[in-house]
């Protein structure tokens, strides 16, 4: 890792439009094959930042060099194959072929006629592959799902072969398995193709799972970089995304409301998946889970019979009562 | 720097129009080596100049130089070479129909742009003869080709109309510009006469007529020179803009010698006036003889375009005229064909609606009592 | 031989279809005979070469142009319902026009003995070059597509006032002659001046192709092409001026042609199911040519009158595309 080099540093950046300042003091320095995902809450500065790097948007003060070069100093089609971007927003010409729209992508490359050669289709061919994509070519960009047109916008910045690769929350409108799949191909691409990948996201509990090494644009606008784990410990993460009705369960990294009273239960036996996942809808019911019993509150048991199957048993003030889902069991414990 | 440049820029421009202006005079005479050149003077139309030559007649109009001779000529370029006399004649006008006919040669007609517009009798004939093409305007270029005339005698009032003579003139078509209505008077628009008998070698007979014509007017005039002058009104309401001739028109003098007292006499422009209806009522309150001047058949079309009309003290009396005459069974008017052209007739029909006993018994020609 | 090359012969066979009748059919009769290899300084010959050929030519270029055009603008402005006159440029030239014709009482006094060296034509270049170049300081002050779109829109209002004015104070019959013009005629260019008319259009059109892949790229979104190394604010004020040249070049020599530029892209879209300017330029240029082509000869059915080019499209021309647009409606989500 020492000897390569960074592709874009920033030296006291500060951020903003016009007048209003929305993130200052920020450095970092991001190397190609990094991953990295900028966390914070609504209007934190993500989309600035973003907007600063693809040169939408000019920065207020400090320095950020691209490839030793300042960025402002690059011309707009040698930027282009330095940096390429996938927005959020939809592209309201809906009408054009996925093979043309990825095509695109060769613009600083190919000559006036849009003519592509060899290397060209090389390139673009590798990346339709990438993604996976190649049954969509024949497509219209209003025929595919959110999450297929969201693969073929990353296939044409792919295409344009650069060095980093901005993404402006390519996971919020998917479904989970959607974003799961977005974000296992960003890490293929910074892995195998060594792009530094950079992209925004609220998918926490996601990035929690899957992201090593994270962004995160705290309360006071301080850019901290780090794995997501440590945020948490720190408690870092909880003060970023505070919010007066919640609380974050730092065991299990989800938030919660936040709830008076909460009501104590035993949970005993059964394996871990069924124990697991029974203590994770008592918590999230807002019961407190004990691993022993007290008297005077409810007692929850997961039992095998004799068939192998397993049922919960709950005893409380000497009735108990059997149940097979924790559907019921939840109706019970409710009364 | 910019300033000298801004000198040679108007050193150029004067230089120009100054080369323009003395090419202008100088083409003012003609260039026909023949010193028997003859310039026959007009009594009232200022539009062209004719010179007579040995050999051949020279008109001179603001746009053209023509040279008509029934024998070829040797002659300097920008003249326009005209062989008479012609025998197949297109017009845009319907006054030039009305010029054909006065000189008998409106067999010569092959071609007019809406022959629902002629009123005449004997050149609706032809027309039933299926002897004049519709051409339409402007004027359908493939017709012309095929028709073929002589020449193309038309008017231009503005570039649009320019243009079509232009491409007319791309074709090789002889084309005759004949803007007799910008004539100040009507006596000089009929002297226009001469300028079409030219092309037919009539001019004798267009002088006779027209001197004629000029008799008959001038005695008429006399007539009625110290008799008492009713205020005379023109037009109509426009959505409360009343429109009427200006004090200058060719029809206001025709009605200050026909012995009426024009209500705008003292506007002195040709230009059509637009007036506020509100500012003119009193002044048409004043009116004691209204000529409409439009398409009015009848008292219902005048109050069915204006109820207010039927205030005015003119209504009351019935002194409202218009030129509704002889028309064709299309309801065009002949007054726009023939009327314009003979003003002896129209001083005529003004005096016996102005002062009816000077030509006790006489009926008018064009204008009619609205009923 | 695939779908589009299919397709785009039949579009061209369509265009040389309408040349041949055009230049057959007409006012007068011309024996066949004639038609192909007759005697050569005939009035049959002169009908032909000089009336029937720059009428079509110029039916046939001002279609491609007036296509064009309006395809560029509903790209520029992302809005299907752009026309070609969406910057004012076509009202700069009716107000020259309209000024040359009613507000002149005679033609200049400079040049005595020449009939009409000033037309209509020289009045409407004259209005729209003063517009472009009113375009062009307007556009280097504020470069913001909706200001744009408002101030053509203004533009156009404010000279339809002074027309307006204009038009209280003529004479009927200038009047008339205003309207006439209005009414549009791919009948007013000569063979001389017929070069000249090919020769911007032609390249203007040229041009334009080559923008291809600059005007997909916009389709994208400004920000889209900016990132992929778009000149965006260059390529806008090129197309803006190339749009403003080849609008302007038409109304002068025709007049206001109205709708073929609006929807000829809309039929090539449906057509060819593309937003790929590489297919659409020289598609909507086929449209453009095919409507004003039917529409030139139409108006010449009724023999004695000659029906206005404006008002056949108008009357013609929308329930036809109603019709086809009807059949297509799968290819448009808006």
């Amino acid at each position: 890792m020492m000897d390569l080099l960074p592709i874009i540093t920033a030296k006291n950046l500060k951020v903003g439009y016009g007048q209003a300042v929305i993130l200052e003091n920020i450095n970092f320095s991001i190397y190609p094959g990094d991953m990295i995902c900028l966390m914070g809450h609504n209007g934190c500065g993500k989309t600035t930042i973003l907007r600063t790097l693809s040169r939408f948007l000019k920065k207020l003060d400090g320095e950020i060099y691209v490839k030793d070069q300042a960025i402002d100093k690059w011309s707009d089609l040698d930027y282009a194959k330095i940096l390429s971007i996938v927005l959020t927003e939809k592209v309201s010409e809906s009408n054009l072929l996925v093979k043309d729209l990825i095509d695109l992508g060769r613009y600083p490359y190919t000559n006036f006629m849009g003519t592509l050669d060899n290397d060209d289709t090389l390139i673009v061919d590798k990346a339709i592959e990438l993604l996976g994509i190649s049954s969509l070519l024949t497509k219209k960009i209003d025929e595919l799902s959110d999450g297929q047109r969201q693969k073929v916008f990353i296939a044409r910045a792919l295409a344009q072969d650069t060095n980093i690769l901005l993404l402006d929350e390519p996971t919020t409108f998917l479904d989970l398995p959607g974003k799961m799949e977005i974000l296992r191909i960003l890490k293929k691409i910074a892995i195998e193709k060594k792009v530094a990948v950079l992209f925004s996201s609220h998918d926490w509990q996601l990035i929690l799972e899957l992201a090593s090494w994270i962004w995160l644009i705290d309360q006071r606008g301080n850019l901290k970089a780090g794995v997501p784990e440590d945020f948490i410990i720190s408690g870092d993460f909880e003060r970023c995304f505070h919010h007066p009705q919640f609380i974050f369960d730092d065991e299990i990294g989800i938030f919660k409301e936040k709830k008076e009273n909460e009501l104590i239960v035993s949970l005993l036996g059964g394996d871990n998946k069924k124990k697991i996942w029974t203590r994770h809808l008592l918590r999230k019911e807002a019961f407190k889970v004990l691993d022993y019993h007290i008297p005077g509150s409810p007692v929850i048991e997961i039992i095998k019979d004799s068939q192998g199957t397993d049922h919960w048993e709950i005893t409380h003030h000497q009735k108990k009562s059997k149940v097979n889902t924790l559907e019921e069991l939840l109706v019970i414990l409710k009364t | 720097m910019g300033t000298r440049f801004k000198t040679l820029l108007q050193k150029i421009i004067y230089t120009i129009c100054l080369f323009s202006l003395v090419c202008h005079i100088a083409s003012a005479e003609p260039c026909i080596k023949d010193s028997n050149i003859k310039f026959i003077a007009n009594k009232y139309a200022k539009g062209f100049k004719i010179y007579q030559g040995k050999s051949f007649f020279l008109v001179e109009t603001k746009k053209q130089k023509i040279l008509i001779s029934n024998e070829p000529q040797n002659i300097c370029s920008g003249y326009l070479l005209v062989k008479s006399p012609v025998k197949k004649i297109a017009v845009m006008s319907t006054t030039h129909l009305a010029v054909l006919e006065m000189l008998n040669e409106h067999r010569s007609l092959i071609g007019f742009p809406d022959n629902k517009l002629i009123t005449s009798a004997n050149i609706t004939a032809l027309v039933d003869q299926k002897k004049i093409t519709n051409l339409d305007y402007p004027f359908n270029r493939e017709k012309i080709l095929l028709i073929k005339p002589d020449i193309i005698m038309g008017y231009s009032a503005s570039v649009f109309d320019e243009e079509n003579l232009v491409q007319l003139e791309k074709l090789n078509q002889l084309v005759i510009l004949n803007n007799d209505f910008q004539e100040e008077s009507l006596l000089g628009r009929a002297e226009w006469i001469k300028f079409v008998a030219l092309f037919y070698n009539k001019l004798k007979l267009a002088q006779k007529i027209f001197d004629d014509i000029e008799k008959s007017y001038i005695k008429t005039k006399d007539r009625v020179k110290n008799l008492k002058k009713p205020k005379v009104l023109i037009g109509q309401n426009n959505h409360g803009i009343w429109s009427a001739p200006g004090g200058s028109s060719d029809i206001v003098k025709l009605i200050s010698d026909a012995g009426g007292d024009y209500i705008w006499k003292d506007k002195k422009t040709s230009r059509t006036l637009q007036m506020s209806i509100e500012a003119v009522w009193s002044k048409l309150m004043e009116s004691e003889v209204w000529l409409t001047q439009n398409t009015w058949f009848n008292l219902k079309e005048l109050k069915s375009s204006d109820d207010k009309y039927s205030k005015l003290k003119v209504f009351q009396t019935g002194r409202i005229y218009n030129h509704v005459l002889k028309v064709n069974k299309w309801k065009n008017m002949n007054y726009w064909e023939t009327g314009i052209m003979r003003p002896d007739l129209l001083i005529r029909d003004l005096v016996i609606i102005f002062h009816p006993n000077v030509l006790a018994g006489e009926q008018t020609t064009w204008y009619d009592k609205l009923k | 031989m695939n779908s589009f090359q299919t397709k785009i012969l039949l579009l061209c066979f369509a265009v040389v279809l309408l040349v041949f009748l055009l230049m057959i059919i007409g006012p007068v009769n011309i024996p066949v005979n004639e038609l192909f290899g007759g005697k050569h300084v005939s009035q049959w010959q002169t009908i032909l070469w000089e009336i029937r050929f720059p009428k079509t030519l110029t039916a046939l270029l001002a279609g491609v142009a007036l296509g064009l055009t309006g395809l560029i603008m509903q790209t520029y402005f992302n809005n299907p319902l752009a026309d070609p006159y969406i910057l004012g440029v076509q009202s700069g030239a009716s107000l020259g026009v309209a000024i040359g014709i009613m507000a002149l009482d005679s033609v200049l006094i400079i040049f005595p003995n020449y009939l009409g060296q000033l037309s209509t034509i020289f009045f409407a270049t004259v209005g729209s070059l003063l517009t472009l170049f009113f375009l062009m300081i307007l556009s280097k002050i504020l470069f913001n597509k909706l200001i744009l779109l408002v101030m053509g829109l203004v533009f156009g209002h404010v000279i339809t006032g002074i027309i307006s004015i204009l038009v209280t104070i003529s004479e009927s019959h200038k009047i008339k002659n205003f309207l006439l013009w209005t009414m549009g005629s791919f009948q007013r260019v000569s063979l001389d001046q017929i070069g000249m008319f090919a020769f911007i259009i032609l390249i203007g059109a040229i041009l334009l192709f080559c923008l291809s892949s600059k005007l997909n790229l916009l389709l994208l979104g400004d920000k889209y092409a900016k990132s992929s190394g778009l000149n965006v604010l260059k390529t806008r004020k090129m197309l803006l001026f190339i749009t403003a040249i080849l609008s302007g070049t038409v109304t002068s020599f025709c007049g206001p042609i109205a709708f073929i530029g609006i929807i000829s892209p809309h039929l090539a879209r449906s057509f060819f199911k593309s937003s790929n300017h590489f297919v659409l330029i020289p598609s909507v240029a086929l449209f453009g040519a095919i409507m004003a082509l039917a529409s030139e000869f139409i108006s010449g059915f009724m023999g004695d009158i000659t029906l206005p080019i404006n008002g056949i499209l108008g009357l013609v021309g929308g329930p036809v595309i109603f019709i086809i647009l009807i059949n297509y409606k799968k290819v448009y989500h808006s």
